[in-house]
């Protein structure tokens, strides 16, 4: 479940929304075509540009370069791949760094802010990296001392042990979701 | 201090290291006090944890007997399960594991100060709450909420989630809380030491009891360093890569996080003990740019089973 709708923008220019479904389409089309996955599906969903940043041509730094994108700017990301982020700007479709851009979908008590306030609550956010705390009420379960309250159940720890499977249903979940083991170290990608 | 209040706050504290490790639940702005937080998760620096193409090293292992471990690991999912009951859906449950066993099948199994193998025996649940949440415990039992499952969009985004998890009890970060600072406030403690018969079976149900509670009460407000997050996500993302999935699963989840409203009660325990999602998304962003250029990039979604399960936990919370 995913929060929001997309932001007014883009459904506001409805005479290109056949151009943006087709877009859409051809993109879902390309994306299966490379990983044979099914996109996730709340993609795509409204973002903006956090920084300053560049609109490239593949996901790669030294892709070329398509526009500039300036702070802000708003933009329908496609699909992940990498750090990257496929995303339609305005027009131009390309890939931005996926650190660089932030979603815009607000909402306060249920209702999804327009994206004039959505950009400028996000400029405030931007701002800072620590968290605000906040009063944890309302939550069933998991409510503020919910350990000290807790009324402890073993038997539901010997429930637990009973949903477990066999590593060979495992593998046949595996084989059925076509997911292949790989090898990645424990390290990889960390700094020499 | 007599033997029986030692071994009170002995097992206190280790389970209250079991809360850090549910992991998920555990502060952000937690002092990183001692030997410091940046040489423990860092590549290569670590005298602590290890993590080498060969084997994941964690000496602090060696500081607990399996059955110790088992024994606080039952007492933490009981207290977990007390507060929120399982999720009554077998079917849920099922594919829940079924994801999580295909990961345990691809984590390996890290080794104590000695080397030795230290097995895991991975069980994975839903349990019933409307916050966004995840916890791990000692042995390796992982739960998700219903409300952060439902939230949800792929199985590579569940697959991230328990893998997170599966991290943290592998790094040993709650044992390893034990070791750095819970001992600290226990009056008249001595060096931990060896835990010889410190934890046992043995033990009054009701002292027991007592002392977990209190314990995890207090590292649940206290909370794992933010480095241990960090590598937790790290290797949460190499896991679900390994296990075939697309490696941005975490990525869209912690994007999920970032966008959720500071005002949405569901969000307020996980802001409250993680990192900034907009922090660990940066963090995480050369790892996601390593892997794909090294031919990685891609991978499993599964989006159409997960939604089948997803649309049943939403009926389910109904």
């Amino acid at each position: 479940m995913w929060p929001g709708t997309p932001d007014g923008s883009i459904w506001r220019h409805w005479r290109s929304a056949w151009l943006v479904a087709w877009l859409l389409l051809l993109a879902v089309v390309a994306q299966a075509q490379v990983t044979a996955s099914p996109l996730p599906a709340p993609l795509p969903q409204p973002y903006a540009a956090a920084v300053a940043t560049d609109l490239r041509a593949q996901p790669m730094l030294d892709a070329a370069l398509l526009q500039r994108v300036a702070p802000g700017q708003q933009m329908q990301m496609l699909q992940m791949r990498g750090g990257w982020a496929q995303v339609r700007v305005e027009h131009a479709q390309g890939w931005v760094r996926l650190s660089h851009i932030r979603s815009v979908q607000v909402q306060v008590q249920g209702r999804t802010l327009p994206a004039q306030d959505a950009n400028t609550r996000l400029a405030s956010l931007f701002t800072a990296d620590s968290t605000t705390p906040v009063a944890t009420t309302g939550a069933r379960g998991l409510f503020k001392g919910w350990v000290t309250s807790s009324r402890p159940d073993a038997q539901a720890v010997r429930q637990m042990d009973g949903y477990t499977v066999s590593a060979a249903q495992a593998r046949e979940f595996a084989r059925a979701g076509q997911l292949q083991a790989r090898s990645v170290a424990d390290d990889a990608g960390d700094a020499p | 201090m007599t033997a029986r209040a030692r071994f009170i706050a002995r097992v206190a504290l280790c389970v209250a290291a079991a809360c850090t490790v549910a992991g998920c639940e555990t502060v952000s702005q937690a002092a990183s006090s001692g030997e410091g937080a940046s040489g423990y998760y860092g590549a290569g620096t670590s005298t602590r944890v290890s993590h080498t193409p060969a084997q994941l090293r964690v000496p602090v292992f060696s500081t607990f007997t399996p059955q110790e471990r088992d024994l606080l690991d039952s007492e933490f999912a009981a207290v977990i399960l007390g507060a929120c009951p399982l999720l009554p859906d077998a079917q849920v449950q099922h594919y829940v594991n079924q994801v999580g066993q295909w990961l345990a099948l691809q984590v390996g199994s890290p080794s104590d100060a000695h080397g030795r193998p230290m097995a895991f025996q991975w069980r994975f649940a839903v349990i019933v709450s409307d916050a966004a949440s995840s916890f791990a415990t000692p042995g390796g039992r992982v739960f998700i909420t219903a409300g952060l499952l439902r939230r949800l969009a792929s199985e590579a985004e569940l697959a991230a989630i328990l893998a997170h998890e599966m991290a943290h009890a592998m790094q040993g970060d709650a044992l390893l809380a034990v070791q750095q600072g819970g001992f600290m406030h226990v009056e008249g403690a001595q060096e931990p030491g060896p835990a010889h018969g410190a934890v046992h079976a043995g033990s009054p149900a009701g002292v027991l009891r007592t002392a977990v509670t209190g314990a995890m009460q207090h590292i649940y407000v206290q909370g794992l360093e933010p480095d241990a997050e960090f590598a937790a996500d790290r290797q949460a993302v190499r896991y679900a890569v390994r296990a075939g999935y697309a490696p941005e699963g975490l990525a869209q989840v912690l994007h999920m996080f970032a966008a959720a409203s500071e005002q949405n009660a569901d969000f307020a325990l996980l802001r409250q003990t993680h990192p900034d999602a907009r922090v660990r998304l940066r963090r995480l962003a050369p790892l996601l740019e390593y892997l794909a250029g090294a031919g990685l990039g891609v991978g499993a979604v599964n989006a159409a089973r997960f939604t089948v399960v997803r649309n049943r936990v939403m009926a389910d919370s109904r």
